[in-house]
């Protein structure tokens, strides 16, 4: 399985119903993952504010193999890379770029 | 114990549009307040899972910061033996209650004429008298404010409030010193205040006592319930023959939302008017027991129309409508943060299903077009939802006037 880092989910059906039971048969930290995603930002941009939700990218295969995330589309890997370059380069929240899916600089593509 | 707050980065993130933070951390974010113990959010946002580790994320990523133990001095300070001489303690000054013409609240600040001149204490000038037609204001009743602010008791000394009044056939110069009452303990010195010359400072109290002036005349259509309901005695009066206060005599200037003084003010005026209203919740509720409910708040049927009209009919002829975007986004952006405060406030268990709806408002139609269920949800709070559906409905009247944008929103 490749990497998710410019995938971006949504969530499925099972994983409304699952929220709206409060995540109940849920890990807490698969539920807590889970509850974050919105549609339109992309797993990389989850890593730097999920620190003690690590290794965050397992948990999003993990929910995507039990069914709860559906891929929407996904971002450009250059817009992955310079975001992965800042952080990695120690920038601050203010100087990181937002690649989420309704910017224009995500190059995003919705998938079939 | 621990009490997050915000850090300038994490104010950033969590209220600009161009933040990296994946939305529904931005909510999180937005409901830290640094006040709260981490255990509230821990109990009340169940709904986002870990949320224990979602704070420490944040932390780590330096959007929040501890303020450090709040409580556990207490005990231990209050365990030592008294010492003679106690330092004066550092603390904020911090301004809880604005006593201002207008803004005069039954059983909350009396007006007492003073028959000699009254004084007026400054800072630096110290004692001089005050200006003619000058009233005294006594707080005659504990305010909530005081427990928030530093958890002190009601045994405390009731600081004197000096505040200058302005009358209909006295207009209000600009740069007019408001004198704000700084709550003291005992042996204080007295402790004054920042005086306000700032137009933008006028116009954010204009609001505040526009609001109480509102609020109050609701009061005024219910009557008492009961002897203790209200406090008796001159101040019922008084509010309803109140002075024409700010709200007329002072031209209202454009709110700059890029000049932090501003912001700040605006901030602190709706800290007093939400305190204000707290209160008037309080003792509305109390009232409100022998009375039908349909008839206890004349407020719930204010419409933003309806306050449309009442804003044109307050505004100076030679108002100017402020329609910038940056101006329309802040108010946004404020309300905003408003909403999603008293959600999680005061209507917890349907927070998590609001807010990511609150917070995606980024426009005034949208903003607009939320506020019938918004107010289905708000609805449980009682009175205190009320009177916050009134400011925040007041607060969209206001930006569609100043605004004037028809259809069109800021954002793309």
């Amino acid at each position: 399985m490749g990497s998710l880092s410019n995938i971006v989910f949504i969530l499925s059906p099972q994983a409304v119903t699952a929220l709206a039971n409060k995540g109940k048969g849920l890990e807490p930290r698969l539920h807590t993952v889970l509850n974050l995603v919105d549609g339109v930002t992309p797993v990389v941009q989850y890593l730097p504010f999920l620190k003690m939700l690590e290794p965050v990218e397992e948990k999003f295969a993990e929910l995507e193999a039990m069914g709860y995330l559906v891929r929407v589309g996904m971002v450009s890997p250059l817009a992955v890379k310079v975001f992965q370059d800042s952080v990695a380069a120690g920038a601050s929240v203010t100087s990181l770029p937002n690649i989420d899916a309704r910017t224009a600089d995500s190059g995003f593509m919705p998938l079939d | 114990m621990k009490v997050y707050k915000r850090t300038s980065e994490g104010k950033w993130a969590a209220f600009d549009d161009l933040s990296p933070l994946p939305r529904k951390l931005r909510i999180l974010l937005k409901a830290v307040n640094g006040k709260a113990p981490e255990e509230v959010y821990i109990k009340s946002l169940s709904a986002f899972g870990d949320v224990h580790a979602l704070l420490q994320s944040l932390e780590q990523a330096g959007l929040i910061a501890d303020r450090g133990q709040r409580s556990s001095s207490k005990p231990s300070a209050a365990m030592a033996p008294p010492t003679p001489a106690q330092p004066t303690p550092q603390r904020p000054n911090v301004m809880p209650v604005v006593a201002l013409p207008g803004l005069v609240m039954p059983g909350l600040v009396t007006p007492i004429r003073a028959a000699a001149a009254p004084t007026v204490h400054t800072a630096a000038a110290g004692p001089k008298p005050a200006p003619a037609g000058a009233n005294m204001f006594e707080r005659t009743e504990v305010l909530p404010n005081d427990r928030a602010h530093g958890g002190r008791s009601s045994a405390r000394p009731v600081e004197w409030q000096v505040l200058p009044v302005l009358t209909d056939d006295a207009p209000a110069p600009q740069g007019l010193p408001l004198r704000m009452p700084v709550l003291g303990l005992p042996g204080d010195p007295p402790t004054l205040t920042t005086e306000m010359t700032d137009p933008v400072a006028l116009a954010a109290m204009a609001d505040l006592a526009d609001l109480a002036d509102l609020a109050d005349s609701a009061r005024l259509q219910t009557p008492p319930a009961s002897k203790d309901a209200f406090v008796a005695g001159p101040a019922w009066g008084a509010s309803a023959a109140a002075p024409v206060g700010l709200a007329v005599n002072v031209p209202a200037p454009a709110f700059d939302a890029t000049n932090p003084a501003a912001l700040a003010l605006a901030d602190l005026a709706a800290l007093s008017a939400r305190d204000a209203m707290a209160e008037l919740a309080a003792l509305a509720e109390s009232s409100a027991r022998a009375v039908p409910s349909h008839e206890a708040s004349p407020l719930a049927s204010i419409s933003p129309e309806n306050l449309l009209a009442h804003n044109a009919l307050m505004a100076a002829a030679n108002d100017e409508p402020i329609a910038d975007a940056a101006t329309t986004r802040a108010t946004v952006r404020h309300a905003v943060e408003l909403m999603s405060n008293f959600l999680l406030d005061h209507v917890p268990r349907a927070a998590s299903q609001v807010l990511p709806e609150v917070e995606s408002i980024h426009s005034l139609e949208q903003w607009a077009e939320l506020m019938d269920g918004y107010a289905a949800f708000v609805a449980p709070a009682g009175e205190l939802g009320r009177l916050h559906l009134l400011q925040i409905r007041r607060m969209l009247a206001q930006a569609l006037q100043a605004a004037d944008v028809g259809s069109k929103g800021w954002y793309a």
